[in-house]
C-alpha cells in the first residue's frame, strides 16, 4: 500500500519517539513497516545520528550562571542608568593599579554627597548645561566616574556616554541661545572624543572583539550627535555656525579615525590568532587625517581608508593605513522640476523594481546624491559641479535592476521648470529626503519576506504606512496568513491576516523604530504562517512622512 | 525573595515585563541552552556563540517593552531575535567564516583528542547544514541539537505541528543526500 508523504512523516515522527524512549530499535521498527524500510530507515538513521551529536552544542560547564550573572548586572545598571559594563577584565590587577585612584575617587564622592545633598541634586545635575549652577558637578561627577572606572572597557563605555552628554550639551546650548558659551562646549566635545578614542585603542589592544562593539557604540554617537546639530545650524548666528562646523570637522575625523580602528580590529580578528595580552599587541595608527574638503557643495570626497596589515612575524601587529580621497562617479543631479521624480543609484543589484511616486514637491537643489561607486582616487576637481537641467535625469546607475518612475505628474504652470541659470545650491544646507528612498524585495525564504529600504537622502524618514500584497494558493486549503512586521529584531506589527492586500499604519514600539536616518537601511521583515507560496507576485508600498512612497514588487 | 523556579513562563514573562530583573534571569537559566546550540549550529566559533547568546537576551530583555504576546509565543519571539543576531553577527562585521578547522589546525598537539573530534564533528555538521534551505536547517537544529518538541519547534517557526513533521522529513531526507 502506498503511503503518503504526511503519513511517512508521521511514522517517521512516531518512529524516533519510540526509539528515543527506549520502547524499540531502529530494526524493531522498520520490520513494521516492511514497505518503506528504506526511507525509514534513512531518515531514522540521519535524526539519530544528528541527535547523537547534540552534546557537541553544550556550552562549556559554567558559562550559563556565569553569563546570567553579567547579563543580571547590565540590566541593572542599565535600570540604573549606568553605560553598559562588560566584565571580561582582570578586576584584582586593575584594581591594584587603579588602588590610589580609587581612594581619591571616593575621597571625591563623599566630599560631592555632602556638597550636593542627595543623589538626587546628582541627578539634576546629569541633564544640566554650561551656564547652569549644577553644571560644575555633572563634570566633577563624571571625572570620578571615570576615576572609580577599573578596565579600559568601562573607560570608553563611560566616555561614550560623556561624548553623547557634550553634544547634547551643545544642542541644549543653542536652544536657550548661549552663543557665547558655545566654543568651550565645543572645545569640551573635542576633549572628550579624544578620550573616548584613546581609551578605545587601549581597548582594542586587548580585546579586539570588544573593542568593535564599543567603536560602533561611539561612532553612532558621533553620526547622530553631527546630524542633530546639522539640523540646527541654520536657525543660529553666522558666528556660531563656524562653531558648529568645528564640531562636525571633529565628529569627521573622529570617525574616520574609528573607522580605521575598526578595519585594523576586524582584520585583527578574521585573520590572526590574537595574540594575548601580555605579549602586546600594538596599533600603530597615523595621525588623524584632516577632513575631506569640500568640492562646490556637492562631491563630497570621501577618505577611503585603505590599510597595508603587515602580518606579525612574532606578537606583534602592525597596520599602516594612508586615507585616499575618493570621488564619487556617479552623480545624480535634482531637477528643478517639482513634479520630478529623481532616483539615486543604489549599491545591490537585484531583479525587483522600485518605483518611486512623489506626492510632494520635490525642493529644487543642485546637490550631488551620495552615490555608491567609488571609482576614482584621483583629487576631486572642483569642476564636477553638477548642472542642473530640467530634464529628468535618468538613474545612473549600473546595477541591474530597473528604477521606473511612475505616475509622475506632468509639470505644470505652477511647477516651475528648472533654467540653466539655477546655480546649484552650494551651502551645507542638508538635503531634503525628496524621493531618495530605495526598496528591494529580497527572495522570500521560508516564512519571510525581507525588505529592504535604503535612504540615501540628507534628512532622517519615517514610514508612516506600509500595504503589503502576497499571493494566495489558488485552490486554498487555508489562505497564506501575514503574521507579522519586524525591523530587525524589533517586533513592530502583530495582526495575523489573511486578506491580501493588507495595510498597516498602527504601528508598535516607537516611532524611532520607523526612522531610517541618511545613507542608512532598514531591514523589515514580513511574516507569514506557513511557508510563502512561490516567489514572485509581492508588492510592498511604503509611504513616509516627506509625501514619499516607494513601491517593490517581486 | 520569591521562589523563580516554580513559577511558569508566561508568568516570568509578565514579572520580566514589570521590570523584575530576576525573573528574565530564571528565563534565561532556561533557555540560555538551547539558543546557544541553536546560535553555535549556525556560527563557527563557541566563544562568539557564548558572547552572541547573553546578546540575545539582552536585546530580549531590551525589548520586552514591545513584545505583546496576543498568541505570539515568547519562543517564537527569542529565536526570532536569534536568528537576527545571527544575521547581524556575520553582516555588521563582514566576518570571514572561520571554521574550526582554522582554529584547530594551528596547533593540534595542544588539544586534547575529544576536543578534536568534537570540532571536526563540528565542522561536519555545519557542512551539512550550510548546504540545506534555510527552514530544513532550521527544523534540523531545533528538533535534534536544541532538542525541542515538534510542538515547540511549530512554535518557534510558526508552523503547525505537523507541517513541522513534513518539514522534518523533508530536511532529514536532503541532509541525507547530502551526507552520501
Amino acid at each position: 500500500m502506498a503511503r503518503t508523504r504526511d503519513e511517512i512523516a508521521n511514522l517517521v515522527q512516531s518512529c524516533l519517539e519510540k526509539i528515543q524512549k527506549g520502547e524499540a530499535t531502529i530494526d524493531s521498527v522498520l520490520s513494521d513497516y516492511p514497505e518503506i524500510e528504506d526511507i525509514l530507515r534513512s531518515q531514522l538513521e540521519t535524526a539519530l545520528w544528528l541527535n547523537g551529536r547534540r552534546q557537541i552544542y553544550d556550552p562549556r560547564p559554567g558559562f550559563i550562571p556565569a553569563s546570567r550573572k553579567r547579563l543580571m548586572n547590565v540590566i541593572e545598571n542599565e535600570a540604573a542608568g549606568v553605560a553598559p559594563v562588560h566584565t571580561s577584565w582582570n578586576p584584582l590587577a586593575n584594581l591594584w593599579r587603579k588602588r590610589f585612584a580609587l581612594q581619591f575617587a571616593v575621597a571625591l564622592l563623599l566630599i560631592l554627597s555632602l556638597l550636593m545633598g542627595s543623589n538626587q541634586a546628582a541627578l539634576a545635575a546629569k541633564n544640566t548645561i554650561p551656564g547652569d549652577r549644577f553644571f560644575p558637578f555633572k563634570i566633577t561627577h563624571e571625572n570620578a566616574q571615570v576615576l572609580l572606572s577599573i578596565s579600559a572597557e568601562n573607560d570608553t563605555a563611560l566616555h561614550t556616554e560623556f561624548t553623547e552628554r557634550r553634544l547634547a550639551e551643545i544642542q541644549g546650548i543653542l536652544l536657550v541661545g548661549r552663543y557665547a558659551m558655545v566654543p568651550k562646549a565645543v572645545t569640551a566635545y573635542e576633549k572628550q572624543v579624544t578620550s573616548a578614542i584613546t581609551s578605545l585603542k587601549k581597548v582594542a589592544s586587548v580585546n579586539s572583539a570588544r573593542a568593535g562593539v564599543l567603536a560602533s557604540q561611539l561612532h553612532q554617537v558621533l553620526e547622530d550627535g553631527d546630524l542633530d546639530l546639522t539640523d540646527l545650524s541654520p536657525a543660529v548666528p553666522v558666528e556660531t555656525r563656524k562653531e558648529l562646523s568645528r564640531v562636525h570637522e571633529i565628529s569627521s575625523s573622529s570617525i574616520h579615525e574609528i573607522a580605521m580602528l575598526r578595519l585594523v580590529v576586524a582584520f585583527v580578528e578574521t585573520s590572526t590568532p590574537l595574540p594575548s595580552p601580555t605579549q602586546g599587541l600594538s596599533l600603530v595608527m597615523p595621525e588623524t587625517q584632516a577632513p575631506a574638503s569640500e568640492v562646490g557643495a556637492t562631491v563630497n570626497p570621501t577618505p577611503s581608508p585603505t590599510y597595508t596589515p603587515i602580518l606579525p612575524t612574532s606578537t606583534e601587529l602592525t597596520a599602516t593605513m594612508t586615507a585616499t580621497p575618493r570621488t564619487t562617479a556617479t552623480q545624480v543631479v535634482r531637477s528643478t522640476n517639482t513634479a520630478t521624480p529623481v532616483i539615486a543609484s543604489f549599491p545591490s543589484p537585484t531583479s525587483s523594481t522600485v518605483l518611486l511616486t512623489p506626492t510632494s514637491p520635490i525642493l529644487p537643489t543642485g546637490t550631488l546624491a551620495p552615490s555608491n561607486t567609488p571609482q576614482s582616487t584621483a583629487t576631486p576637481l572642483p569642476s564636477q559641479t553638477p548642472k542642473p537641467t530640467d530634464i529628468d535625469v535618468p538613474p545612473t546607475q549600473t546595477a541591474t535592476w530597473t528604477a521606473t518612475p511612475v505616475g509622475t505628474p506632468a509639470p505644470t504652470a505652477t511647477s516651475p521648470p528648472a533654467t540653466a541659470t539655477q546655480p546649484p545650491s552650494p551651502s551645507s544646507t542638508p538635503l531634503p529626503a525628496g524621493c531618495y528612498i530605495s526598496g528591494q524585495i529580497a527572495e522570500p525564504d521560508g516564512v519571510v519576506v525581507a525588505l529592504q529600504l535604503v535612504n540615501s537622502g540628507d534628512i532622517p524618514v519615517t514610514f508612516t504606512e506600509i500595504t503589503i500584497h502576497w499571493p494566495q494558493p489558488q485552490m486554498p486549503p487555508e489562505n497564506q496568513e501575514f503574521e507579522s512586521l519586524w525591523r530587525s529584531v524589533n517586533l513592530l506589527w502583530y495582526e495575523p491576516t489573511d486578506k491580501s492586500p493588507s495595510t498597516i499604519s498602527d504601528f508598535m514600539g516607537e516611532p524611532a523604530l520607523r526612522v531610517i536616518q541618511p545613507g542608512n537601511q532598514a531591514d523589515l521583515t514580513f511574516r507569514f504562517k506557513r511557508s510563502v507560496i512561490g516567489t514572485s507576485g509581492y508588492q510592498i508600498t511604503v509611504e513616509f512622512d516627506n509625501g514619499c512612497s516607494v513601491t517593490a514588487t517581486r | 525573595m520569591r521562589n523563580w523556579h516554580e513559577v511558569d513562563d508566561v508568568q516570568l514573562l509578565k514579572s520580566a515585563k514589570d521590570g523584575e530583573a530576576d525573573a528574565f534571569g530564571e528565563l534565561y537559566a532556561r533557555y540560555a541552552r538551547v539558543v546557544y546550540r541553536f546560535i553555535f549550529a549556525r556560527i563557527d566559533d563557541p566563544l562568539d556563540a557564548e558572547d552572541l547568546t547573553e546578546d540575545v537576551f539582552l536585546k530580549v530583555w531590551r525589548s520586552l517593552s514591545n513584545y505583546r504576546e496576543q498568541g505570539f509565543p515568547f519562543l517564537a519571539f527569542l529565536f526570532r531575535i536569534a536568528r537576527n543576531s545571527i544575521s547581524d553577527h556575520y553582516r555588521s562585521a563582514q566576518r570571514i567564516s572561520r571554521r574550526v578547522s582554522d582554529t584547530v589546525n594551528n596547533d593540534q598537539t595542544a588539544i586534547p583528542d575529544d576536543i578534536l573530534t568534537a570540532g571536526f564533528e563540528h565542522q561536519e555538521i555545519c557542512h551539512i547544514l550550510d548546504q540545506l534551505r534555510e527552514d530544513y536547517r532550521m527544523v534540523l537544529i531545533l528538533r535534534f541539537l536544541s532538542e525541542f518538541s515538534p510542538e515547540e519547534t511549530a512554535q518557534i517557526m510558526g508552523r503547525s505541528s505537523g507541517a513541522v513533521r513534513v518539514l522534518q522529513h523533508r530536511a532529514l531526507a536532503a541532509a541525507r543526500n547530502v551526507m552520501q
